[in-house]
């Protein structure tokens, strides 16, 4: 009997970079698979892992059923693992209509959750899904958001409850059980050694100074844009879109209109406030 | 109640909920290898080892499984005998496809067959398995080789027989493919008169008929299909030892069903027969985007002939 570490964020938040951080930290005594070599932490809607768990094929499940089975689907595969599982997530917290919490508390260990400005989400999305900047702002402030794989996409993943961003974030904040490891992308930026060993403690990885330095080394922003010049990698981003665009804060600043702006305080206001991402911009 | 006189993998089965799935048995007057009855499942097992929602094992290696609002099955040790109760009317389709799912991977496991998650098609002598995870097209796949005149054994469960001295060998399933809506559109099939696999997917039983090869073959090559390999558009690959083995396993159908019931050990022999067939294993960059269906066709009828 263990449980899942759950690595929960809203999109085009740096979840990709703390399971790779993360990866490079608990392999650090192997030689460091590439970053499309490395599985650690796969997407809990993976299809592949709820049918392990159910014994079933999800194909042929209805899409009320996988919503309803998932929560007994993370259950079965605590109460059989022997070890901790890390799993990547960006569904919503949240309750299914019959069957108790989607992601249940007695199988979890814990959760490290990851929040982004809201403003620079949206331009990092637009990036990624090749759209333009108002429609992932609409997404943004959208509660009734499901991510699912479109034809001609290879469908590997159950549909996933996004909510709007503040939807999200609130979501994890407030879910019962162990309270989260909660980080915001731009202390990540700052300070990624201090973030990954808080990360590392959480979760109880064993960890000291030169594997956390290690870790930080293997996976810059640079070696990572790097690596997938060289060799792609695949994050779900559009098509000819690099999927490690610019890992930087604020570019918002230039790259969002006022009334942009605007749109995104309004609906986010207080979210954004309890998070701190209120210093400037928003009037 | 009557008997329905059926054929799969080369078994007799005789089954008194109807099967039209399977061809009927035109073999000799040997008694039943696997006998399906309708009846009552007990509500759970006694001192279950593994107590899961939908799976229970007992410590003799009786299975118990249950889909709720359609079915529950109970599966014994030895993988010769299934109890259905039906929730739903014992006709639905949907109770056929939990069957022939699940249950069809735990009977393969106890009777020490491989089951790999695969589509298997013939090409020349030989069968071909078309494996990967759920969703990847593997039913797409087969269907557009039997367009091309490839002959079906197997859609989605393909039964591996590594017992035989000669090689690997596939024992055909039953006529029929599973296939989305979207994907049957891509092939030009209309889903007018077909039955769906559950009544609230857009998912087909589109029959194969003729295009069924009933015969035992020997396994000559896998192709595993995978969306991740990059890049995109790059070509097959060949897999060899213990890579070619863990890609096998990763590719077994119920491959969490058969950990549970304490086969790792089996499965994994069963695996390193299966890398060595002739053909060899292979990885393929399976794509969904326009042209990646005929890319990975020409791949591998090019890897077969080569």
């Amino acid at each position: 009997m263990s449980g899942f570490y759950w690595i929960a964020s809203y999109p085009k938040s740096g979840n990709t970079w703390v399971r790779l951080a993360l990866s490079a930290l608990i392999h650090a005594d192997t030689p460091s698979p590439s970053m499309n070599g490395s599985r650690f932490a796969p997407n809990a809607s993976r299809r592949s892992d709820i049918e392990d768990g159910l014994d079933v094929e999800t194909g042929d499940l209805t899409p009320d059923e996988v919503r309803a089975l998932r929560p007994a689907a993370y259950r079965a595969l605590a109460q059989t693992s022997k070890h901790p599982l890390f799993r990547k997530v960006h569904d919503a917290w949240s309750a299914t209509e019959t069957e108790g919490p989607l992601f249940p508390p007695e199988a979890t260990l814990g959760t490290i959750h990851i929040v982004r400005d809201p403003r620079d989400v949206a331009v990092s999305w637009a990036h990624f899904a090749a759209i333009d900047v108002d429609a992932a702002i609409a997404i943004l402030c959208d509660p009734s958001t499901i991510i699912r794989p479109h034809p001609p996409r290879v469908a590997l993943t159950v549909p996933q409850w996004l909510s709007c961003w503040s939807g999200h974030a609130r979501s994890w904040m407030d879910a019962p059980g162990r309270p989260g490891c909660l980080l915001r992308y731009e202390d990540l930026l700052a300070d990624p050694a201090t973030a990954l060993a808080r990360i590392a403690t959480y979760a109880g990885i064993p960890h000291d100074e030169t594997r956390i330095r290690n870790a930080i080394d293997a996976t810059r922003f640079d070696a990572l844009r790097r690596q997938e010049a060289e060799h792609g990698f695949n994050g779900g981003q559009a098509p000819g879109r690099a999927f490690f665009r610019a890992g930087r804060s604020g570019d918002w600043r230039h790259l969002l209109s006022d009334e942009q702006v605007e749109r995104i305080c309004t609906t986010h206001r207080e979210m954004m406030q309890r998070l701190g991402y209120n210093e400037s911009g928003c009037s | 109640m009557p008997i329905h006189d059926h054929t799969l993998c080369g078994w007799r089965v005789a089954s008194s909920l109807p099967l039209p799935d399977l061809l009927p048995w035109t073999g000799d007057d040997r008694a039943p290898d696997l006998i399906v009855n309708v009846g009552a499942v007990p509500e759970r097992l006694d001192d279950p080892t593994i107590d899961l929602p939908l799976l229970q094992i007992d410590a003799n290696g009786t299975c118990r499984f249950a889909m709720p609002g359609v079915a529950t099955y109970l599966i014994d040790p030895t993988g010769h005998r299934v109890i259905v109760e039906p929730v739903l009317p014992a006709d639905a389709p949907d109770i056929r496809v939990f069957l022939l799912g699940t249950v069809f991977g735990i009977l393969c496991y106890r009777r020490g067959l491989l089951p790999l998650h695969a589509s298997c098609v013939r090409v020349g002598g030989g069968a071909v398995a078309l494996a990967g995870a759920s969703g990847i097209g593997k039913s797409t796949l087969a269907a557009s080789l039997l367009r091309r005149g490839h002959m079906i054994l197997a859609d989605d469960v393909t039964v591996i027989d590594t017992s035989d001295p000669a090689g690997p060998r596939v024992l055909p399933g039953f006529p029929r493919l599973k296939l989305w809506r979207d994907a049957m559109d891509r092939l030009q099939l209309s889903p007018a008169g077909l039955e769906r696999t559950r009544s609230e997917l857009a998912k087909f039983h589109v029959p194969v008929a003729e295009g069924f090869c009933a015969q035992p073959l020997p396994l000559t090559a896998v192709f595993h299909l995978d969306p991740d390999t990059l890049p995109p558009g790059g070509t097959l690959r060949r897999l060899r030892g213990p890579e070619a083995v863990v890609r096998v396993e990763r590719d077994l159908y119920r491959r969490g069903t058969m950990v549970k019931m304490g086969l790792s050990a089996q499965a994994l022999g069963s695996a390193v027969a299966v890398v060595g067939v002739p053909g060899g294993t292979w990885l393929v960059p399976h794509r969904h985007e326009p042209g990646g269906l005929e890319d990975s066709i020409a791949g591998i009828l090019e890897r077969l002939t080569a």
